[in-house]
């Protein structure tokens, strides 16, 4: 089978024409980041299938970045497991000719067969430009096609043009370099001869001519010195040329492609607006006032809507909950334990997390529409500044942006920063940002305790600020490891700007689909599984005399100064029948493994006003901080608070009461602690998944470092938002 | 008895899935994404 490279700057819209040619859906982004790992596909081309790789968005194969190095090294095959491919297709922003063509340069010298698609065509046909392709496919000796991946234009065209190229195997004339720079190259082969594994190519040499760093020099095993020596002598004699090294193959491409282009393109028609109007809504958007209102407002319409529009549909799943219990309870009667364990257990904890399925739809068809609107690269320009301020730059806002989402894709997209250090301090920032997984547990504390008593303006705006808690101690935290513990330099941020477009429906109900999958899947796995193992500690032991004993207690409490009322206790659906089944739960969830545990650790977060059930819910949410709603609906399911007056979680947490000590009677959740819970869950690290991926990236000893600074942090935080909140409130 | 048994059954599945899901996330995958020592030396 063939092996097809796709390669391309960021933002040209490489992911959308690897789906047209491949059928298989991606995430379609407008900023860098998007594509850090190697996604495969088959193409189906008219000679047969081939396997298709869509590598990394990359300027240029300097290789400055981990994912420009991936992109490299699938090129030259030098990627385990990943052949050397046959054809390359170079996808170039048509609205950008000349800058994209730099990196098509770079990969002639490769010598592999090449096919260029001009995409955006539709977008320089706005601008009234056109590019004459047969002229130049003449000058550039590769067979060209225009397509619009957005749209599936060009398309077909683009698979038979693939398919000629391997029979014709046409590849792109490189440039011919000056004498210098071939002495120069021909001076270090003489110096690393020998001491590489395998022999540099001519290609891999240039590239320890031109980059500062370049990642070549580590493959010389030895004799590093002699060939340093010549590589400073190569550079001092284009410097005699009047070339500054570091940018000489940039001024000497560029020269080349200006005579390669001459007349190539064409004004068609008038543009008016300029480019498609995106200039005038830049000047409001990146605004450095209104800009950031703009980023603001947007921000808080997203979790407005999060939060209102979700409610008739979490009333139908809710519903559907019940009506399941119903049914399982029923068929399982005889069966008193396995009864439990389906519907006090199973049942109850997954549905009270997969009730939360339309918040998470709704936020993920935010994303996707901020995304593919292009906004996102405008808020990444805009969180520049502030970001400056920190250490780090634009270029870490991206990654902690996607953290919003989840994590883990945040800690991936760190790879397109070149910086060692400041991708280091993005990586342990980034778990601050609020994921979609916090969200299930900030909707049901407000809707529970913020939105009856505030209205639902007050509800989204208290989302909104519990989404920027993270990103508010995110700022401090790289501040103080860029300046003192990691010490990055400052570094120059460049981010291209995509034009403003309308979305396309089907990648954002698609976005949506995928986090709707996702969310199931771990409802049905993660959850599940977890939610098995709290009932059964919440369930066992079930010492034999305890039931009597309670029965014994009720009934001196309650049936002998008034002995009338036994007869009360014969109508199960009775006052009196229901409280004493209450208490019978009440007594075994207290006695069992779960709330001896509970018990225990409850005095650490006592000053936060936790009481035990919060904090085994704490506890169980380290592996998954979603965990705390379907642990939560188990405890409080198990110990007979859920009942025709409490038909739902969020009503039974705001009926919970302090069944002993010194607060007996009053409510355990009051509005401190229900922010100190919404905080302590904002600013933890709780998620095993991001872990283990923070650890591949930058070792566990660091790993173990940003676990106890955000689980301290956590835990300072809720206890000075509970002693803060009571002290103003009484 | 019966119930006991299927209900230790369906308890011991969800710890089984539990241990094997945390190995597998924390025993490290093949291919390094070009973040490796070795990965570096053949670039």
């Amino acid at each position: 089978m063939k092996h097809i490279a796709l390669i391309g700057n960021p933002n040209t819209g490489k992911t959308s024409l690897f789906n047209c040619l491949t059928g298989m859906r991606q995430r379609v982004g407008n900023y860098p980041g998007v594509t850090v790992e190697k996604k495969l596909g088959t193409a189906y081309l008219a000679d047969g299938p081939a396997t298709m790789i869509d590598l990394p968005g990359a300027y240029s194969l300097s290789a400055s970045s981990l994912d420009e190095r991936v992109a490299v090294d699938v090129l030259s095959g030098h990627l385990p497991g990943i052949e050397r491919p046959d054809i390359v297709v170079c996808v170039i922003d048509a609205t950008n000719l000349k800058r994209n063509l730099f990196l098509a340069m770079q990969i002639a010298e490769l010598g592999i067969p090449m096919v260029i698609a001009l995409n955006l065509w539709d977008a320089l046909e706005q601008r009234g430009l056109s590019i004459d392709i047969v002229e130049l496919e003449k000058r550039l000796g590769v067979p060209i096609v225009a397509t619009v991946g957005r749209k599936g234009i060009g398309i077909s065209e683009l698979r038979d043009a693939i398919s000629k190229a391997a029979t014709q195997e046409r590849c792109l004339a490189p440039m011919t370099w000056p004498a210098e720079v071939n002495e120069a190259v021909n001076n270090i082969h003489c110096a690393a001869d020998g001491h590489t594994a395998v022999p540099l190519t001519d290609m891999e040499v240039r590239r320890l001519l031109f980059d500062a760093n370049s990642a070549v020099l580590d493959r010389v095993q030895s004799n590093h010195e002699k060939v340093r020596a010549s590589i400073s002598e190569g550079r001092e004699n284009l410097r005699k040329l009047g070339l500054n090294p570091m940018a000489a193959e940039a001024v000497l491409c560029y020269k080349h492609l200006d005579k390669l282009l001459e007349g190539v393109i064409k004004q068609a028609g008038d543009a008016p607006n300029g480019p498609d109007g995106t200039e005038s809504i830049d000047k409001l958007m990146l605004h450095r006032f209104a800009g950031l209102l703009i980023f603001a407002a947007m921000m808080y319409v997203v979790f407005q809507a999060v939060y209102s529009w979700a409610g008739p549909l979490m009333d139908l799943v809710d519903g559907l909950k019940g009506w399941v219990q119903g049914i399982v309870g029923g068929w399982l009667e005889p069966w008193p334990m396995m009864s439990s364990l389906m519907t006090d257990g199973i049942i109850e904890g997954v549905g009270a997390f997969a009730i939360f399925l339309p918040q998470i739809l709704i936020l993920f068809f935010f994303i996707a529409l901020l995304e593919d609107t292009g906004y996102m690269a405008r808020a990444a320009f805009l969180m520049d500044k502030l970001f400056g301020w920190c250490g780090l730059n634009g270029k870490s806002f991206v990654p902690m942006l996607s953290g919003y989402a989840c994590a883990i894709p945040g800690i991936l997209a760190t790879r397109t920063i070149e910086d060692p250090k400041a991708r280091m301090v993005t990586i342990l920032v980034t778990p601050l940002m609020s994921c979609s997984a916090r969200l299930p547990v900030y909707v049901l504390l407000i809707g529970a305790f913020v939105e009856p008593k505030y209205g639902p303006w007050a509800a989204g705006l208290a989302l909104f600020v519990m989404h920027i808690v993270g990103l508010l101690v995110a700022v401090p935290a790289a501040y103080i490891l860029t300046k003192f513990v990691i010490k990055t330099k400052p570094q120059p941020f460049l981010l291209e700007m995509p034009s403003y477009r309308l979305p396309r429906m089907q990648d954002v109900l698609f976005r949506m689909w995928m986090a709707g999958k996702e969310f199931v899947i771990r409802a049905g796995t993660i959850i599940l599984a977890i939610t098995v193992i709290v009932w059964a500690l919440l369930y066992f032991p079930r010492p034999a005399g305890l039931e009597d004993e309670v029965t014994k207690e009720f009934y001196a409490e309650h049936i002998e100064p008034n002995p009338a009322s036994a007869s009360l206790l014969d109508d199960p659906d009775s006052e009196l029948s229901v409280e004493l089944s209450n208490t019978i739960d009440a007594a075994y969830i207290n006695q069992s493994f779960m709330a001896r545990i509970g018990k225990a650790i409850q005095p650490v977060f006592a000053p936060a006003g936790f009481d035990w059930k919060i904090t085994v819910g704490v506890v169980a949410s380290f592996p998954a901080r979603e965990v705390i709603i379907s642990t939560l609906g188990v405890i409080y399911s198990l110990g007979g608070d859920v009942d025709e007056e409490s038909p739902d979680l969020m009503t039974t947490l705001s009926n919970a009461t302090w069944k002993e000590g010194p607060r007996a009677g009053t409510p355990i959740f009051t509005l401190p602690v229900v922010f100190a819970i919404m905080v302590f869950f904002a600013l933890c690290q709780q998620c095993g998944a991001t872990l283990a991926v923070m650890a591949k990236e930058i070792g566990w000893k660091w790993v173990a470092g940003s676990f106890v600074f955000q689980t301290s942090i956590a835990w300072l935080g809720a206890v000075l938002v509970y002693q803060l909140g009571t002290a103003i409130l009484s | 008895m019966l119930e006991s048994i299927v209900v230790a059954a369906i308890v011991l599945a969800a710890a089984a899935f539990l241990f094997n899901k945390w190995r597998k996330t924390t025993s490290p995958k093949k291919g390094c994404g070009g973040n490796c020592d070795c990965h570096k030396t053949k670039l």
